[in-house]
């Protein structure tokens, strides 16, 4: 059974309203977006900012208050009563900047036993203690950290907290947002490698949202390509990042510089993304797209199975191939 | 004479409130005109303080300089230069692009105003002039209706026009070196290739040296002749681009390497370098960066390692470079 199934989850934010409450302008920033999650895999997501992946993520958590669309949590809709509780426990967040989600006035211990006492999971102070070290333990950060405050530490350290605050409750599906953007890079390989091995130790599913495209490539089973508030292509980890079908997938991955001085210089996509206030007609990627037809400018595309497993949003997507 | 600028044994200290602290050390850089160098490493190694140091751009109150440092522009000494003949080359002969371009431009200025500055100071044109030169300059960075932008104000444009528009205003008196801090880590992917694109082809048309700092050695790989590594502060390996992405020399530029995941090996794990860049008010003794080495001697711990030349001017700070290198134990 899917973990989680996400169906036509869309949010809308009203950016202004007139002087009786009424919305006058209204963003889109998740637009019917689908997915499902199976236990134990990484799904990635990447877009380039403001294309909705934080959203989607904070939305299908109830951060924020779904527009529409459902989320079910092992077959069942977390809306029903009974459900919601037992998602929140098992869906757990990493956040993108270690240094704003900590509080700064509570210990570290302070931090990592919160959602263990709210959820009374320790029968007394001694188990309470046991089990932060632990956590702690498994995140290779050594017991004295517990007392510290989170100014002590640096960066990468902090998202260590944060993964452990994240264990706490034995999650089964982490969602990861950003984790390793704001980090050095030999930081980022101590904070992938060990989301890693904690996949296999415990079994965890992650969606592990990050605009660095190679680094998603390596962590994901399948990745999801957002733009404006749309997922337009989806598919195994591999085959999405070596052989994209979506136009936007394609110019994403050739505007990637190598780490390589031989190879040829990436390649620029022209134009910029439009504001999101103000969408293009049809399908939203058509004013950079080097497919673009009449049919694109008119007709948004369906999103569609163009492969067994691999799903597209793109008129001109057929079988394997673009034309 | 082909070297522009020279920059010899160059140290840096802050006086802070926790006593005086060694932000760079002994850091030699040469840059030839018309040349893309690279300065790559971690936040804090000091990639920014060296280029600030340079132009002269750091508070005046806590910032020394060494004594026995030299920034030689064009054969002068520029390190004794008065805040008045900086004037005088900042923004003429060498300029800057800032890393996050929101704090970079002035939020109550428009476009136009800024680029003009700059015109109206070194060129001594009018403002009228200036605003036209400046439409010019935003038309050749790749904006589009220069004259619409001209008069909106920074808020109204998005990230990547802003960095087009600062790297226009450091454009203005066609500079002959223009160093570009992290120009585009805080830009998305298509932008950033946008960005890097434009800079190599202003390079090909200006002729001008470019000095780019970044921690993406993607960018690095992508835009640069020569390479210096720096970590905590010391020039670690320099040389070509090939040699230092093809035969890595410092076993740091190697742990840097192995950390960027390697599409066609996709379940290899990745190595990394485990540990975290020294605090600088406690570095360790010896070489810098042997806590988180692999290769640790026992002479790594007691004696910083000297500069090796390998030829082709690829060079190293690493006592596994050393001929003598069997006298040391390795302890690993």
């Amino acid at each position: 059974m899917k973990l989680l199934d996400i169906q036509h989850l869309t949010k809308k934010f009203v950016v202004e309203s007139d002087w009786l409450g009424r919305p006058k302008k209204i963003l889109t920033a998740v637009h019917d977006v689908s997915l499902a999650i199976e236990a134990g895999e990484t799904v990635g997501l990447v877009g380039e900012s403001g294309c909705g992946k934080s959203t989607f993520a904070r939305t299908i958590l109830g951060l924020y208050e779904k527009t529409h669309g459902t989320v079910l949590y092992k077959g069942r809709n977390i809306d029903q009563n009974g459900v919601h509780a037992d998602f929140k426990r098992h869906v757990q967040m990493i956040f993108q900047d270690p240094y704003a989600s900590l509080d700064p006035r509570m210990t570290v211990a302070d931090s990592i036993s919160e959602p263990l006492r709210n959820y009374h999971m320790c029968a007394n102070n001694q188990d309470l203690k046991k089990r932060v070290f632990e956590l702690l333990e498994q995140v290779d950060l050594n017991s004295e950290a517990a007392q510290r405050y989170p100014h002590e530490f640096s960066g990468g350290q902090r998202q260590r907290i944060g993964i452990a605050r994240a264990l706490a409750l034995n999650p089964e599906c982490i969602f990861c947002d950003e984790p390793i953007s704001a980090l050095d890079v030999s930081v980022q390989v101590q904070i992938v490698n060990m989301l890693k091995d904690l996949q296999q130790r415990f079994g965890l599913a992650y969606l592990f949202i990050a605009h660095d495209l190679s680094m998603v490539h390596h962590v994901s089973h399948r990745i999801g390509v957002m733009y404006l508030g749309k997922l337009v292509e989806l598919g195994p980890g591999s085959t999405v990042y070596h052989d994209p079908l979506h136009p936007y997938t394609q110019s994403l991955i050739a505007a990637i510089p190598k780490p390589d001085p031989h190879a040829a210089p990436a390649v620029p996509a022209g134009g910029e993304v439009p504001s999101p206030l103000s969408l293009p007609s049809g399908c939203v990627f058509h004013p950079r797209c080097p497919y673009a037809s009449e049919l694109c400018r008119h007709e948004s595309p369906v999103w569609r199975e163009v492969q067994p497993g691999r799903f597209a949003a793109c008129h001109h997507v057929r079988g394997g191939d673009v034309v | 004479m082909n070297t522009l600028l020279d920059i010899q044994n160059l140290s840096i200290s802050f006086r802070t409130y926790r006593g005086v602290l060694e932000a760079i050390h002994h850091v030699s850089i040469v840059v030839n005109k018309g040349e893309t160098i690279g300065i790559v490493g971690e936040s804090g190694c000091g990639k920014s303080v060296t280029a600030h140091a340079v132009m002269k751009l750091l508070p005046k109150e806590t910032a020394i300089y060494s004594p026995d440092c030299k920034i030689m522009w064009e054969g002068t000494n520029i390190v004794s230069f008065t805040e008045q003949e900086m004037n005088a080359l900042r923004g003429q002969d060498m300029s800057m692009v800032f890393q996050d371009p929101m704090t970079a431009l002035n939020p109550v200025l428009t476009i136009g105003d800024q680029i003009c500055e700059g015109l109206v100071l070194h060129r001594r044109i009018s403002q009228q002039q200036a605003l036209y030169e400046a439409e010019k300059l935003l038309r050749a960075v790749g904006i589009t209706a220069p004259e619409k932008r001209l008069h909106q104000y920074p808020h109204e444009l998005s990230g990547g026009m802003r960095q087009r528009s600062l790297i226009a205003m450091a454009l203005a008196c066609s500079p002959r070196l223009l160093f570009a801090d992290e120009p585009t880590t805080a830009l998305d992917v298509t932008t950033e290739a946008q960005v890097l694109y434009l800079l190599r082809s202003l390079q090909q048309k200006l002729g001008m040296a470019i000095v780019l700092i970044s921690h993406n050695l993607g960018v690095i790989a992508q835009m640069c002749r020569r390479v210096y590594v720096m970590y905590a502060g010391c020039v670690v390996e320099s040389g070509m681009v090939e040699d230092i992405f093809d035969k890595p020399a410092h076993p740091y530029t190697n742990g840097l390497l192995a950390s960027l995941p390697d599409p066609e090996h996709k379940d290899k794990p990745l190595q990394g370098i485990s540990g975290q860049a020294p605090d600088l008010f406690h570095l360790p003794e010896g070489c810098r960066f042997y806590p988180r080495c692999r290769h640790t001697m026992q002479i790594c711990m007691k004696q910083a390692p000297p500069c090796y030349d390998l030829g082709k001017g690829h060079q190293a700070a690493c006592w596994l470079l050393c001929p003598e290198r069997g006298k040391y134990n390795e302890i690993t």
